[in-house]
C-alpha cells in the first residue's frame, strides 16, 4: 500500500531542511509529503541491504580481506557485498517520491497460498523420505504433494496423478535410466 | 579451406547415429516445451543437466541446444494456433501470426515461420563457422586482466539489453556473484560463508539454484491465476504458402535473421529481443503498417527468423570466449563443466569434434524440425489439453530426481525449494531471475580472473587500464551502463520495444 511515510512533512527543498513538522498544504484530501511510488522497488531495496548486510556482517568477523596484492578471502565477498549495499540504497531511494500519493494498489495478488504449501514441501518431502522409504514411496509422496498444489485439484484427481506419475517416474528413472536408488527403502525390512 | 574442413569434421560427429538422436530427442523435447506454457528451455535443460552427465560431451551439449532453438519452434507452434505463445520470443509471432490463423490462413502462418526459421538456423550456422575461429584466436591471445573485463562486460551487457529496471537487474547479478563465493576458496582454502555445512563445502548446488528460480518459481507464478486454458485451436488447412506470401516473407526473413545473429552474440540480447526488434522494424518498413496485427505474413516471418538465429548465435561467445550470452548459454557452461570441460577459446583446439560437431547439429537439428512441426501438429494442440495441474506434480518430482543425481544431497533439494521461494518472491518485487543465475555461474571466474590480474600487477588496480583490451572492454561497460541508466530516450526505446505488443 502506497501511505506517505510521514503524512505531516512537507516536501522541502534544501533549503528547507530539516522539513517541518507540519504542512499546511494539502492536495486532493491527502498530505502532500515523501510517499512510496515504487512499493516493488522498496521491498527489493530492503532484501538487497539485507543480503548485503549480512555477507558483510559475517565475511567481515570470519574472513580475512587482505590486500590488492594478497587478496584474502574475504576480498571479493565484501567488495560485492558493498556494491550491492549501494545499489540497494539506491533502488530504495529511487522507490519513494515527493509529492501526492496516488491511489494505492496491491502489491501481493492472489498469492497461491496452497501453491506454496505444496509446492515448496514437495521436494523436501522426497528428500527425507527417499533414503528411509525408498524411491516408489518417497516420490509417490512428492507427486501428490505436487499433485495437491493446484486450486483445481481434487482428491481422487490428485491420487490419480500421483500415481502415474510414480510409475511413470519409476519406469523412466530406475528401468530407463538405471538411476542406482532402491525402490523401497530400508524402512520396509 | 578450413572452414569446409571444419564442418565437415561438424557433420561427420553430428550424424552419427548416437548424435543424431540425441539431436532429434532434444529437439522433439523442446518442441514439447515450447508448445506448453509454464515451463521454458531454461528449466528443462535445468533438469536435464544430471542425465547429461552419464552422456558424451558431444551428445549432451547437441541435445540440450536441440532442446532450446525447439523450444523456439513449438512456441511459435502454439502461438500462431492458440494464440498462446508458449515461448516469450513467440509472443510478437502471435500478434500477426494468431490473426492470420483466424483468416483461415493457420497453414501459412506455420509455414512461414518454419521456413524462415530454417533459413535463419542455416544462415547462423553458417555465420557460428565463420566467425568462431577468429574470435577464438583473438579469445586465445587474452590474459587474466582481459578475461576479467570481458566477464564484467557480458554481465553488464546482459542487464542492458534485457527488460526491467537495471538498477534491479545489476542487484541481482551481485546478489547471484555472491551466492557463487559461498563454499571452499580455492586460493586460501577457508571456507567461505558455509557456516561449517560439510554439504555447502563446494559451493550450493548450480542445477537446484537454476531448477528453483526457473522451474520452481514459474509454477509458483502459474499457480496464482488457475483460469483453465480455454483456446480454440484454429483449423489448419493447407501448409503451402501462396506465391506470394512466399515472396512476402523472404525479405523479412532476411532481415529478421541479421537482426537476430547480431543480437544473439550480444549477452542479454538473445531471442526475445531480436523477436521484438525485428518485429517493430518490419512494421516501420511496411508499405502498410496498419495491417500489422492483422495477419501479415512479415510479422511471422522476421521474428521467427530473428528468434532462431539469435538462440545459435548465442552459443557464439560461449563456444569461443566462455562467456554465456544468457541464462541458457550459463546452463550449457554448467553441462561442460559437469564434463570436466573448461569452457573457453581452448574448447576449440582442444576438442575439435565438440565444437564443430554442435555447430553442425544445429543445422540438423533445424532440419528435423521443419520436417517435425509441420506433420505433428496435430499432437502439439493435444498436448495443450493436458491440465496444468498435472504438470505441476510431473516437474516437481523430475526436479527432485533429478537434482538428487547429482550428488544424493538432502540439501541440494531443499535448496530447491529455498531458491523457488526466493525466486518467485523476486519476480513478485519485479527482478528477473536470469542475471542472478548468470552472476551465480560467472562469479568463481570473476574472483579468479581478478585475483589473477592483482598478482601479476603486484596488486596495481590500474592494470585493467594499461591492457589496451581490457580497458577498452571495460570502458564499453561503462558505456553501455551510463547510457540506459541516464538517457532516458534509450530507456523509452527500450520499453517501448517491449510495449510494441
Amino acid at each position: 500500500m502506497a501511505e506517505p511515510i510521514a503524512p505531516s512533512s512537507h516536501c522541502s527543498t534544501a533549503a528547507e531542511f530539516p522539513p517541518p513538522l507540519l504542512s499546511r498544504e494539502a492536495g486532493a484530501g491527502r498530505p502532500a509529503g515523501l510517499y512510496i511510488r515504487k512499493p516493488k522497488d522498496l521491498g527489493a531495496g530492503i532484501v538487497f541491504l539485507s543480503v548485503a548486510t549480512f555477507f558483510i556482517l559475517v565475511g567481515s568477523t570470519s574472513l580475512e580481506f587482505g590486500t590488492t596484492f594478497r587478496m584474502g578471502p574475504g576480498f571479493f565477498p565484501l567488495l560485492l557485498a558493498g556494491l550491492l549495499a549501494v545499489l540497494a540504497l539506491a533502488i530504495m531511494i529511487g522507490s519513494v517520491a515527493c509529492g501526492t500519493p496516488p491511489p494505492a494498489t496491491p502489491i501481493i495478488r492472489d498469492l497461491p497460498v496452497r501453491g506454496l504449501f505444496c509446492v515448496v514441501l514437495a521436494p523436501v518431502v522426497f528428500a527425507f523420505t527417499v533414503r528411509d522409504l525408498g524411491f516408489a514411496p518417497a516420490i509417490g509422496l512428492a507427486a501428490l504433494a505436487g499433485a495437491a498444489a493446484s486450486r483445481l485439484a481434487t482428491p481422487a484427481g490428485a491420487i490419480v496423478t500421483a500415481t502415474a506419475i510414480t510409475l511413470f517416474c519409476i519406469g523412466v528413472f530406475i528401468y530407463g535410466l538405471g538411476l542406482p536408488l532402491p525402490l523401497i527403502g530400508p524402512a520396509f525390512g | 579451406m578450413d572452414i569446409l574442413a571444419n564442418l565437415g569434421l561438424g557433420f561427420a560427429t553430428a550424424a552419427s547415429p548416437e548424435n543424431l538422436m540425441y539431436c532429434f530427442v532434444g529437439a522433439l523435447l523442446g518442441t514439447l516445451i515450447g508448445v506448453l506454457p509454464g515451463i521454458g528451455p531454461t528449466a528443462t535443460i535445468a533438469l536435464l543437466l544430471p542425465v547429461t552427465f552419464g552422456l558424451a560431451p558431444e551428445g549432451a551439449l547437441i541435445m540440450l541446444a536441440g532442446i532450446y532453438y525447439g523450444a523456439q519452434y513449438g512456441g511459435s507452434t502454439t502461438a500462431i494456433l492458440l494464440n498462446l505463445p508458449g515461448e516469450s520470443s513467440s509472443a510478437v509471432t502471435a500478434l500477426d501470426g494468431h490473426a492470420m490463423a483466424r483468416q483461415g490462413r493457420a497453414g501459412a502462418a506455420l509455414a512461414a515461420a518454419a521456413l524462415s526459421s530454417f533459413f535463419a538456423g542455416t544462415v547462423a550456422t553458417l555465420a557460428i563457422a565463420l566467425l568462431a575461429p577468429p574470435l577464438t584466436a583473438v579469445a586465445l591471445s587474452f590474459g587474466p586482466p582481459e578475461y576479467f573485463a570481458l566477464v564484467v562486460l557480458g554481465l553488464v551487457s546482459s542487464v542492458a539489453l534485457a527488460q526491467g529496471s537495471i538498477l534491479k537487474a545489476l542487484a541481482m547479478i551481485l546478489a547471484g556473484l555472491l551466492l557463487g563465493v559461498v563454499g571452499t576458496d580455492l586460493y586460501s582454502g577457508s571456507q567461505r560463508f558455509t557456516f561449517d555445512v560439510p554439504d555447502l563445502a563446494n559451493g550450493i548446488e548450480f542445477v537446484a539454484v537454476a531448477v528453483g528460480m526457473f522451474g520452481i518459481s514459474e509454477i509458483l507464478r502459474n499457480l496464482e491465476d488457475e483460469h483453465g486454458r480455454k483456446a480454440s485451436v484454429a483449423h489448419v488447412s493447407s501448409i503451402v504458402p501462396s506465391r506470394q506470401e512466399l515472396k512476402d516473407m523472404t525479405l523479412p526473413a532476411v532481415r529478421g535473421t541479421a537482426i537476430g545473429s547480431f543480437l544473439g552474440i550480444l549477452p542479454g540480447g538473445g531471442h526475445i529481443l531480436s523477436s521484438f526488434v525485428s518485429y517493430t522494424l518490419e512494421k516501420r518498413m511496411a508499405r502498410d503498417p496498419r495491417r500489422f496485427g492483422r495477419g501479415e505474413v512479415a510479422g511471422v516471418a522476421g521474428p521467427e527468423a530473428a528468434n532462431n538465429a539469435a538462440a545459435q548465435t548465442s552459443f557464439i561467445p560461449l563456444l569461443t570466449l566462455g562467456i554465456p550470452a544468457n541464462a541458457v548459454m550459463a546452463m550449457m557452461i554448467g553441462a561442460l563443466i559437469l564434463q570436466g570441460i573448461q569452457p573457453g577459446p581452448n574448447v576449440m583446439t582442444e576438442r575439435p569434434a565438440l565444437f564443430w560437431g554442435v555447430i553442425a547439429s544445429m543445422w540438423i537439428g533445424n532440419l528435423m524440425l521443419v520436417l517435425l512441426n509441420l506433420p505433428l501438429i496435430g499432437l502439439w494442440v493435444r498436448l495443450l489439453k493436458v491440465p496444468y495441474k498435472v504438470l505441476v506434480p510431473a516437474i516437481l518430482c523430475f526436479s527432485a530426481i533429478g537434482v538428487y543425481s547429482i550428488n544424493a544431497n538432502v540439501l541440494d533439494l531443499a535448496a530447491i525449494s529455498v531458491f523457488g521461494i526466493i525466486g518467485y518472491g523476486l519476480m513478485k518485487l519485479d527482478c528477473e531471475p536470469a542475471p542472478l543465475l548468470l552472476g551465480f555461474i560467472l562469479g568463481p571466474m570473476l574472483e579468479e580472473h581478478l585475483r589473477r590480474s592483482m598478482i601479476l600487477s603486484r596488486g596495481d588496480p590500474m592494470v585493467f587500464l594499461t591492457h589496451p583490451i581490457s580497458a577498452v572492454l571495460l570502458a564499453v561497460s561503462a558505456l553501455a551502463l551510463t547510457a540506459v541508466l541516464l538517457s532516458p530516450a534509450l530507456t523509452r526505446k527500450r520499453d517501448e520495444i517491449f510495449q510494441e505488443s
